[in-house]
């Protein structure tokens, strides 16, 4: 099957592209994070994001530019810093041209997450296409906005399930004068000690990363002060404060084993050491952060699954994995809910990551007993009802129920389970940022 | 009056003693710190754990009555309000610190926690909570989550939102979840960030688990007068083209500084068309050189005087006349209202002017007290309600709030819509955000039990056309059209 492709480049196109247009659709941004939660399956439509590019309005005196979803947060970076500013963020695809929205669409993080958080931390508005047409702006251009929900946070980590983002509103922040790093080359239970005694100080670090065998912790600020701290914490910890082309390199080599990871998990710093113990692989853990990248076999996705539920954190897949190597080391507590906003958002289910495993297909939706609206008596669905398995395959408000829906829904604790892959319909790259945008 | 069967089921949920339905003792939940909108409810329910938060509200849910959570009762936008013929479920007695974590630097918080208590709690490790709202003493965590509340610091250090790592939730139908995690990491898109900011009517946040920060090094306090409110303005703009992000960045006007003195006695100058309080902290060798930059810009727009705080005890001083001046603004005024608009801060001299205009014309008086450093406006109308102006002075407050969106701002920065602004929500929302808005909604709580009435606009509420109709921007940009 071909897909059709279409490249809005305005709201008005973004629009016509769902109103316009027949069957399942998948939305794809540059393409950085194709097998990442697993693999995009084929979609009738794919709409893609990248003409949806360049900074719409930008008053560096305010300190928010405002973009079009599929822009490379690397071009805006240039853009900005020409007035001493950044976006704060430092995901490790940024440098492979990934796109503002696909960055929010897959949660993305990098070292900076620690000093300035995610893209969720640095949204203040955006404008959303939802699945049958609808425009709909959340937020706005200030940072400092209560009103109304904020939408953007249902579009971070979305995976282009419940909209097309066409517009973004990032908080800046000023670019620092200074950035400094402090390295020290030791096991991973050493740099967590290290961790612990110098966040204990007050060095306010923006990046703690262990980054395979080397303790990176970068500082930012002006001149004077980054040599201060340098020199205590290289004293604290026995390291080595880097000349900037050495930290350039080392910063570089981060970049490349997260690039090269296979699973990204999520625990509570201090149990990090011991998760990741479990596994004599190549690893790049945010020690403050607790966000750590590795680099396993598909035979031993599994088994990081396990040790990281076992642990309370999160896991998720970012490499192709062959066979059922479930996505996601466990399903979300409100599951149920997930699936109630896709059924208000896109009732005839027609944004079709792949990635979220059977969660948000249209049987898993349906026997979850959502979308009841106003039903005014009776008790609702309980929560078991809305877990049990194995369900149903049926029909959800009149809709089509897509043939490719796997006859089980994911259970509680480890075994979500994704779609085999299957190859990109006729998209010239291969597969989906994001279901980027 | 709630119906007999559905009385007993809520005195079951959580315990007779843990009910009141004394029509004296109901009328202390009429209303939150927006006295002007009043509901007694029906009934009032306090519940000790998460589980009896679910039992009651399942009860709610299985008897279609509306229910509205309640923290401290501070908010400013009616947001508590409770709702006719409504149970209140107030989280007052859900005040334990379930665990602070000095190690992975979080703390887990029953939600009637006041925000105040954390950072004292958190102390001991030379760690603290960071959002700050001026009600800190008394408000609560679960308030603080429902309104994604902010404070003198989030310019530096963001909002609620941006510190709660996971909560408990009670979901509108008492389903009890866990919405975020032990990192940043998500399972899917982020419906704690949803949540948060929801103003209670996507379900009770219950156990909440925040993320400390290391007690800065140092903290820098400086008190500067000006010869105008341009002036003082043009500080914070300089500061900002400076690369500084200072941790507090504190405006007042005039009238607001005679009133804050004249109630504290602060030590601020009685006579200075405007005053600033910048605040640094940070590592003492990144703040000292900051903080010298600092007081050149002061001086380069004409500082008439400017105090730096020596001590602790001054710095609190300075804090505690801003932190008054909307109580304080009662000794130079019998009412007022107290308004919270955001301007991008390029348009703070326009919004100003503009304000003083609008005042003039309505013939009341307008104190300005703001975070000057992220736009968000506390314009304090000022009058008389037994000179009848209660009326006037309500539509001028409206009137500025709708101006700040005009100016590419938001209708609130801090206080939320509650009841307050909801029918203001259309000037700054299209039809189709607001009904997306609703379908996220109906989500959650598809029989609208959970706090309905608030955040949107409803015809109930603001009469046929929830607002007054404005087009909106991308239909004007001729982007959409309206059907």
């Amino acid at each position: 099957m071909t897909a059709t492709i279409l490249t809005p480049t305005d709201l008005r196109s973004a629009c016509e592209a769902f109103t316009e247009s027949r069957g399942t659709i998948r939305i794809q941004g540059a393409g950085t994070a194709a097998t990442w939660a697993g693999t995009a399956g084929t979609a009738d439509v794919v709409v893609d994001t990248t003409g949806l590019a360049g900074i719409r309005s930008y008053n560096p005196a305010d300190m928010t530019v405002s973009v079009g979803a599929g822009t490379p947060l690397a071009q805006l970076q240039d853009e900005v810093s020409r007035n001493g500013q950044r976006v704060a963020f430092d995901a490790a695809r940024v440098r492979r041209g990934a796109t503002v929205a696909g960055l929010i669409a897959t949660a993305d993080s990098g070292p900076l997450a620690l000093g300035y958080g995610s893209m969720r931390d640095l949204v203040i508005g955006a404008t959303v296409v939802l699945a049958d047409g609808t425009p709909a702006r959340t937020g706005g251009h200030v940072i400092k906005n209560v009103a109304g929900y904020d939408l953007a946070k249902l579009m971070h980590g979305s995976y282009g399930a419940y909209g097309l983002m066409t517009e973004v509103v990032l908080r800046l922040h000023p670019a620092p004068e200074v950035q400094r790093t402090v390295a020290l080359d030791c096991t991973l239970s050493e740099a967590s000690g290290h961790t612990r005694s110098l966040l204990a100080e007050a060095h306010e670090p923006v990046s703690v990363e262990w980054a395979d065998g080397t303790l990176l912790i970068r500082i930012e600020g002006t001149a004077d002060g980054t040599a201060a701290r340098t020199r205590a914490l290289a004293e604290l910890t026995g390291g080595r404060a880097l000349s900037d082309d050495e930290a350039a390199e080392s910063w570089q080599r981060h970049v490349r084993l997260v690039d090269d990871a296979t699973v990204r998990i999520g625990c509570r710093p201090s149990r990090l050491p011991g998760v990741l113990g479990r596994f004599h692989t190549q690893a790049v853990a945010g020690l403050a952060t607790g966000v750590a990248t590795l680099s396993v076999p598909a035979a031993q996705v599994g088994d990081v699954h396990e040790v990281v539920t076992e642990a309370g954190g999160t896991s998720v897949t970012r490499g192709a994995t062959e066979g059922q190597v479930p996505a996601w080391g466990q399903q979300p507590s409100a599951l149920r809910v997930l699936q109630a906003v896709k059924h208000e958002l896109d009732p005839a289910f027609r944004l079709d990551s792949g990635r979220f495993g059977t969660w948000l297909e249209p049987a898993a939706v349906a026997s979850a007993g959502t979308g009841t609206r106003d039903t005014s008596t009776g008790a609702a669905p309980s929560v078991a009802a809305s877990r049990a398995e194995p369900r149903e395959r049926g029909t959800s408000g009149g809709e089509k129920v897509r043939g490719a829906a796997e006859p089980n829904g994911p259970t509680l604790g480890t075994a979500s389970r994704t779609r085999k892959p299957t190859s990109p319909g006729g998209t010239g790259s291969a597969g989906t940022e994001q279901e980027d945008s | 009056m709630l119906d007999r069967t559905a009385h007993e089921a809520l005195v079951a949920a959580v315990g007779p003693e843990n009910v009141i339905s004394d029509p004296v003792q109901l009328r202390s939940y009429e209303c939150d710190g927006l006295t002007g909108f009043r509901q007694v409810p029906s009934l009032v329910v306090l519940p000790h754990t998460t589980e009896d938060v679910a039992q009651a509200v399942r009860a709610c849910h299985r008897h279609g009555v509306p229910f509205v959570a309640r923290g401290a009762g501070t908010g400013l936008s009616g947001g508590a309000m409770p709702v006719a013929d409504g149970v209140v479920i107030s989280l007052q007695r859900m005040r334990e610190i379930v665990d602070i974590d000095p190690v992975d630097r979080r703390a887990v918080l029953q939600p009637g926690v006041t925000n105040l208590d954390i950072t004292k709690a958190a102390a001991a490790h030379g760690l603290y909570y960071a959002p700050d709202p001026s009600s800190q003493q008394v408000c609560t965590i679960g308030g603080n989550v429902a309104e994604n509340s902010g404070g003198a610091h989030c310019l530096k250090y963001g909002f609620t939102t941006n510190h709660v790592l996971s909560m408990t939730v009670v979901l509108p139908d008492g389903e009890i979840v866990t919405l975020g995690g032990d990192t940043g990491e998500q399972l899917g898109p982020d419906l704690r960030g949803v949540v948060i900011g929801s103003e209670g009517t996507l379900g009770i946040a219950c156990d909440i688990t925040v993320r400390l920060l290391r007690t800065p090094e140092t903290v820098r306090t400086l008190l500067a007068d000006f010869p105008s409110v341009t002036a003082a303005g043009d500080v914070v703009s300089d500061l900002i083209a400076a690369g500084i992000v200072p941790a507090a960045v504190e405006m007042m006007d005039n009238l607001a500084i005679q009133a804050a003195e004249k109630a504290v006695g602060a030590g601020y100058t009685l006579t200075t068309p405007a005053a600033l309080v910048v605040e640094l902290d940070g590592p003492e060798s990144e703040c000292e050189t900051q903080f010298d930059e600092v007081r050149a810009i002061c001086d380069r727009h004409g500082c008439t005087r400017l105090h730096i705080a020596e001590t602790a005890a001054e710095r609190a001083r300075i804090w505690k006349g801003r932190k008054a001046a909307f109580a304080a603004v009662g000794r130079i005024s019998p009412d007022y209202i107290v308004q919270d608009g955001v301007v991008p801060r390029t348009q703070l001299a326009e919004v100003l002017s503009r304000i003083e205009g609008m005042g003039r014309n309505a013939g009341l008086r307008v104190a300005n007290v703001f975070h000057a450093g992220d736009g968000n406006l506390h314009p304090l109308v000022l009058f008389d309600e037994d000179a009848g102006e209660l009326e006037r002075a309500e539509e001028l407050s409206t009137d500025i709030a709708e101006l700040c969106v005009e100016l590419g701002g938001s209708l609130s920065g801090e206080h939320g819509i509650g009841t307050d602004k909801a029918c203001s929500m259309p000037r700054m929302f299209g039809e189709a955000d607001l009904s997306t808005m609703d379908r996220v909604r109906a989500a959650f709580d598809p029989r609208h039990l959970c706090n309905p009435g608030k955040l949107l606009p409803t015809p109930r509420l603001c009469g046929e056309q929830p607002g007054r109709y404005r087009p909106h921007p991308l239909e004007e940009a001729g982007v959409i059209e309206r059907l």
